[in-house]
């Protein structure tokens, strides 16, 4: 018997109002957390990724823009069913979340161990003094040097890397069962992001924690994740495990997004693959296959028909109404 | 050949993109409903405003002694004064007069402010010394400071405008400054730098036109603000001088017989009220439909 | 793409750069000195890309920033077609201007919200008095149509549009003046994955049909690999390797750069190297460290490199380093 997994979404649909009506941001998302695997969530600005995240902890204002439909759930509870009092107790505590600008995601007038220690409070119940130990504990533990000496820095005296820190930092301190990172990386240069990599890695192992990791690095997910799941416009389009993904991806976008990235031990005379095009509008969602415009193998079919995510032979799955020709085709053209 | 087509293309564009602008910003004024019932309010009030002279026959100074203090008839429809003026016709030319100071302050003010608020925002040694200027004014009450003016200007209708304008430009000044210097950090405006663009066509060409949303919105509630303190001027005998009626002067004249004759009192205050909320309700629209965030 | 460069005779060369910040509490008294650029040399030739690579605040677009005199140097030459930038009078530098343009990286705020393209497009031309009316809209049309949009894009506001069609837009305000130089900062680090591979070959193809030398400034390795001939890694205000781009990625010589090549995530999940993670974070630019300035950092650091500054050797054609390694 498998166990059940930690978080499984089914069928979740984000709608918007908007001025010019309608917006479904997420349409119809169905994938599962594993315990303690680091799940990738990779996609362009625009598909998704990140208002699927912000669904699982709800974080929209359901009374004027949002409306949620299809199922979370999360340890035997459905998320999108429960009251906002619960939901409360779950964000941070159960699950929590680290955002791309650390600096817009800490209060500038508090000190970084006021912070953590107030969301222990809050959580755990803790008396101050207890809670604030445990802040300098966790600064330790995601690698601030000197702890006890920067629990009284405010945000501004932090550095990007250390902002970072600090973010995980109190991300972690009820510890979580689930992280959500939504590009924590991005605003980051590579040498602090590979210490915060090695971090999220770290953490993962030694806590037992599972983490969905969005970004739209391919690079990166490579570096961290165990399995992975493309996003376009508001759909998953592939999903499979790292190794799987990068040797054999399947969908024309997964490939094509592969291709266009120059490389650093690439071909550099050659001009670079491009994906034509751009995405198209949320107003204006085509009818069939949501890449079927940008896509060189698109056919009538797929202009017509949206294609469903199905599982293949090799374990991965994808929506593609082509991708076994796609394959034997570029099988006769190596 | 191609060039010719590509020209007509051009003018086609054009003409097709006016029409779409016109109607789109007719859509988001029309969905906005505090700007359409400011629009409405004010709209009737310049109405009436305008066409009451027209109806009425008798003229604002216009004195029938036997006919003091009288209640609204079908003679005098809003009653008459302590002097036997017909009221209607006093409070129509008043709120002209009352309008037309609150626009001229407003138009004043714009200008001077918008060529202070730019310049201080772009020269920082102007910025100090025009600023310091504005802190003063700004540190005497609005009221106080027109008397002030006005007690050494003498009082007329004129000067109550030059006294509002002075008393209102430091506003106007710091709303456009503030907006100027946060585009005045934007990236566009390095890229017409490192052109080469002159100062004079940076100011003017592509900061000013990102602070004009701004100075309309304050511009509609310098307006309104402008009536009240032109009323309570002229309440105060310092404003628009008597017999000329304004709607301070009325209320003025009404506030010694307010237990006789309750008409007088109440019509010019509704007068008052009503321009005002018009004015204010519109520019709160007008800024909700102008805020390029609420998009 | 590797072009035979004209080794003789620089385009643009850039000498002891130095441009320091200064830091005044607020009774206006100077505290400290940022020193953003300390001492940068390097030179473009005729049709070639060079590429500025660093972390933030290595000090990397100041650069670029202080070559169009948007900030002025603290001390340093710029010496190009025999005169030097910085000492230009104004109506000189509005014709040098018109030959250096920029490309920014934002391209949100980069753009005129309340401008529409044509008129964005034509700003520079009037600026530099080129044209008619009449020759001026087709020169825009002429661009519009070079970048990659169309007619219909003429009467649009910015926001109506992507980011890869805005920094096409920006790039198309940059060449509409036919300039020798463009400056690149960081040009595509604000756009997507898909986007950005169309304006990197949409910059090669125009470097090509509109012989362009480049200035390219940006913090992704691989996108600076992709497109320069050579390349300068800036580490703190300095430059501390210059290499031609294979011999640089081949034969990594400063500890910086080696670090910096092995902190770029692959996409190949197999396999993992080694990767070096560089200890700590940058020192701050107020106070840079004595000797050489990534001795806090580095792993084969020696006693002299605390002590003493290490200087630009050549190591093989082009390719200099300044460490005491070497």
């Amino acid at each position: 018997m498998v166990d059940q997994p930690l978080l499984r979404i089914k069928e979740l649909r984000t709608h918007f109002h908007t001025e010019r009506g309608r917006v479904t941001a997420v349409d119809g998302i169905t994938l599962h957390v594993e315990e303690r695997e680091i799940l990738g969530v990779v996609g362009e600005s625009g598909c998704g990724k990140s208002v699927t995240s912000q669904s699982i902890l709800r974080l929209f204002d359901e009374k004027r823009t949002v409306k949620y439909e299809g199922e979370i759930h999360f340890k035997s509870k459905n998320l999108l069913k429960i009251s906002n009092a619960n939901m409360q107790k779950i964000r941070g505590n159960d699950i929590a979340m680290i955002f791309q600008d650390p600096l817009s995601s800490l209060n500038p007038v508090y000190t970084i161990g006021y912070q953590i220690t107030e969301s222990i409070m809050l959580h755990q119940k803790l008396q101050k003094k207890k809670a604030y130990e445990k802040a300098v504990e966790m600064l330790r533990l995601t690698g601030i040097p000197a702890p006890e000496k920067r629990v009284n820095d405010y945000p501004h005296e932090l550095s990007g890397g250390m902002r970072q820190r600090a973010m995980i930092a109190m991300a972690l301190a009820c510890q979580p069962r689930l992280l959500i990172a939504d590009e924590p990386t991005t605003a980051l240069d590579v040498t602090i992001q590979a210490q915060i990599l090695d971090l999220i890695n770290r953490l993962n192992q030694e806590l037992n924690m599972s983490v969905i990791f969005i970004t739209h690095d391919l690079g990166v997910i490579a570096e961290i994740c165990t399995r992975v799941v493309v996003m376009y416009l508001g759909q998953i389009v592939e999903e499979a495990d790292v190794e799987k993904l990068f040797s054999n991806p399947l969908h024309p976008y997964t490939k094509g997004l592969m291709k266009s990235i120059p490389q650093i031990d690439g071909d550099r005379s050659q001009a670079l693959h491009v994906i034509e095009g751009t995405v198209p509008s949320l107003h204006d969602v085509p009818n069939g296959c949501r890449f079927a415009s940008r896509c060189p193998y698109a056919s009538d079919l797929c202009r017509a028909k949206m294609p469903e995510l199905k599982i293949v032979k090799t374990g991965q799955k994808v929506r593609c109404w082509h991708y076994e020709e796609i394959l034997e085709k570029e099988e006769v053209d190596v | 050949m191609e060039a010719v087509e590509r020209n007509a293309k051009l003018v086609m564009l054009k003409n097709d993109l006016k029409k779409e602008q016109r109607n789109l910003f007719v859509r988001r004024f029309i969905s906005n409903k505090l700007a359409v019932t400011g629009l409405i309010i004010i709209s009737i009030l310049t109405f009436l405003v305008t066409i009451g002279p027209l109806i009425t026959s008798y003229g604002p100074n216009e004195m029938v002694v036997d006919e003091r203090l009288e209640g609204p008839s079908s003679a005098h429809w809003l009653g008459t004064d302590n002097l036997g003026r017909d009221l209607f016709t006093r409070i129509v030319f008043g709120a002209q007069l009352s309008m037309g100071v609150g626009l001229s302050v407003a138009v004043i003010t714009s200008i001077l402010g918008i060529v202070i608020g730019l310049y201080a925002s772009y020269y920082r040694v102007l910025d100090n010394v025009l600023m310091r200027i504005c802190d003063g004014l700004m540190s005497l009450p609005g009221i106080l400071l027109a008397i002030a003016l006005l007690a050494a200007l003498g009082p007329s209708t004129k000067n109550v405008i030059i006294a509002l304008s002075v008393v209102y430009t430091p506003n106007v000044a710091r709303v456009v400054r503030s907006a100027a210097l946060v585009v005045r950090e934007e990236t566009y405006i390095e890229a017409m730098k490192s052109q080469g663009a002159s100062s004079l066509r940076i100011i003017w060409g592509h900061i000013a036109p990102n602070t004009l949303s701004p100075l309309i919105v304050q511009s509609t509630f310098i307006f309104a603000n402008a009536i009240i303190v032109e009323a309570a001027l002229s309440f105060l005998g310092a404003g628009v001088p008597p017999p000329d009626p304004s709607l301070g002067n009325i209320l003025f004249d009404g506030k010694l017989v307010i237990f006789t004759a309750w008409w007088m009192v109440l019509f010019p205050g509704i007068c008052i009220i009503l321009s005002v909320l018009g004015l204010n309700l519109f520019g709160d629209g007008l800024r909700d439909i102008l805020d390029p965030h609420s998009n | 793409m590797i072009l035979t460069i004209n080794k003789t005779n620089p385009l643009l060369e850039v000498k002891g750069l130095k441009k320091y910040f200064d830091v005044r509490n607020p009774l206006g008294r100077m505290e400290a000195q940022v020193k953003a650029i300390n001492d940068v040399s390097f030179q473009l030739y005729e049709g070639e890309t060079f590429g500025l690579v660093g972390e933030s605040g290595c000090g990397k677009s100041t650069i670029g920033r202080t070559l169009l005199r948007l900030i002025d140097p603290t001390e340093g030459e710029a010496i190009y077609q025999n005169k030097d930038i910085f000492k230009l009078s104004k109506k000189e530098l509005r014709n040098v201007r018109q030959q250096l343009q920029m490309v920014f990286q934002d391209p949100y705020s980069s753009l005129n919200p309340r401008k529409r393209v044509g008129s964005i497009l034509e700003e520079p031309l009037k600026i530099h008095r080129i044209g008619t009316k009449e020759e001026r809209t087709e020169r825009v049309m002429d661009i519009l149509d070079k970048v990659g949009l169309r007619i219909d894009h003429y009467f649009r506001f910015p926001h109506e549009f992507s980011g890869g069609q805005r920094q096409r837009i920006g790039l198309a305000r940059a060449l509409i003046v036919n300039p020798n130089v463009v400056i690149c900062d960081e040009p595509v680090s604000a756009l997507d994955v898909s986007i950005q591979s169309q304006i990197i070959n949409l910059l090669r193809r125009l470097q090509e049909e509109m012989k362009l030398s480049y200035l390219f400034i940006a913090h992704d390795i691989s996108v600076i690999r992709h497109i320069s001939d050579r390349i300068g890694v800036m580490y703190l205000g300095k430059i501390v390797e210059e290499a031609p781009t294979d011999s640089l990625f081949s034969d990594p010589l400063h500890p910086y750069t080696q670090a910096l090549l092995s902190a770029v995530p692959l996409p190949q999940p197999k396999d993992k190297r080694e990767r070096i993670i560089l200890e700590g974070e940058m020192p701050s630019p107020m106070n840079p460290p004595s000797g050489c300035i990534f001795h806090t950092r580095c792993r084969y650091v020696m006693d002299i490199c605390k002590r003493q500054v290490p200087v630009r050797k050549e190591m093989s054609t082009s390719h200099f380093v300044s460490c005491h390694l070497h």
